[in-house]
């Protein structure tokens, strides 16, 4: 049996008090969450910083989880709402920048940002948009794992992915 | 619905930590317990300070009591064992969870 497969179980128990099994779920999604948070903030220390928060928070909250549904996007949601609370403070600069990302032109071929990487482009995307990009495409969520993890829309969901596929087409390579 | 692409998968990849990082998770564990501790700490001072004016309010009847009916048929030892085993489970219950 795989770890993901044990993860059910492993959200059972911690429900019920038992520590080592919140402990395996540490292990099982402390990377994808922290290197998720990394692209988010672009900052090691303050991305670890959050998601030790998340996971301190989760384990406080795991009465409220419910078992039924899947705790990848329960634990992400935490953490997204952590990055956005401590993120408040910067919300005005935060809004020039997603205002100043969708009026940019998208990257076509003659722009030189096309000599950016992916990471830059993924970079200067709206903060929503890009966690929905970092989710659905690198960390494989559903479109509806994503909607609950972001507390957005399902449509909302599935337009930021076109958008932000479209913004960087010519990074994606050819699947996109 | 799915829609994994490997390019950002690897720019993800390319920036993720170590599978498994004993550091970050007795950092996260040191977190759980200064936590605890902390709300362990309030809720006992609570549960003191609660315990000390219910004891100042009952006092004089306790003391009536005490003189005509318990000193005479209790020893001192076995009323402190009653009290112990009453607040000891009373206070594993508050802070089990703390």
């Amino acid at each position: 049996m795989t770890e993901a497969q044990n993860e059910p179980a492993w959200a059972r128990d911690a429900r019920a008090g038992s520590a080592a099994a919140f402990g395996q779920l540490v292990r099982l999604h402390q990377q994808a969450l922290r290197a998720f948070l990394r692209r988010l903030t672009g900052n090691h220390a303050e991305a670890d910083d959050l998601a030790q928060d998340a996971f301190v928070l989760a384990w406080e909250r795991i009465g409220r989880f419910d078992p039924a549904r899947p705790f990848r996007p329960w634990l992400f949601g935490i953490a997204w709402r952590k990055y956005r609370e401590r993120n408040r403070g910067w919300r005005r600069l935060l809004a020039r920048q997603d205002a100043y990302a969708q009026t940019s032109a998208p990257v076509d071929d003659a722009d030189p940002a096309l000599r950016l990487d992916l990471a830059a482009a993924c970079a200067v995307l709206p903060s929503d948009q890009r966690a929905v990009i970092l989710l659905c495409l690198g960390l494989d969520f559903t479109h509806a794992e994503a909607a609950q993890a972001l507390a957005l829309p399902l449509g909302t969901v599935k337009s930021h992915i076109a958008r932000g596929r479209e913004t960087l087409k010519p990074l994606l390579g050819d699947e996109a | 619905m799915k829609e994994r692409n490997d390019a950002v998968a690897a720019m993800l990849a390319a920036d993720a930590p170590a599978e498994h990082d004993l550091r970050f998770e007795i950092a996260m564990l040191a977190r759980i317990a200064q936590r605890r501790l902390r709300r362990g700490i309030v809720t006992n001072m609570a549960l003191a300070g609660t315990a000390a004016m219910l004891l100042a309010l009952v006092m004089p009847d306790l003391e009536m009591a005490w003189q005509t009916q318990l000193a005479g048929s209790f020893s001192n030892g076995v009323i402190a064992a009653l009290l112990f085993a009453l607040i000891l489970p009373l206070q594993w219950a508050m802070t089990r969870r703390a």
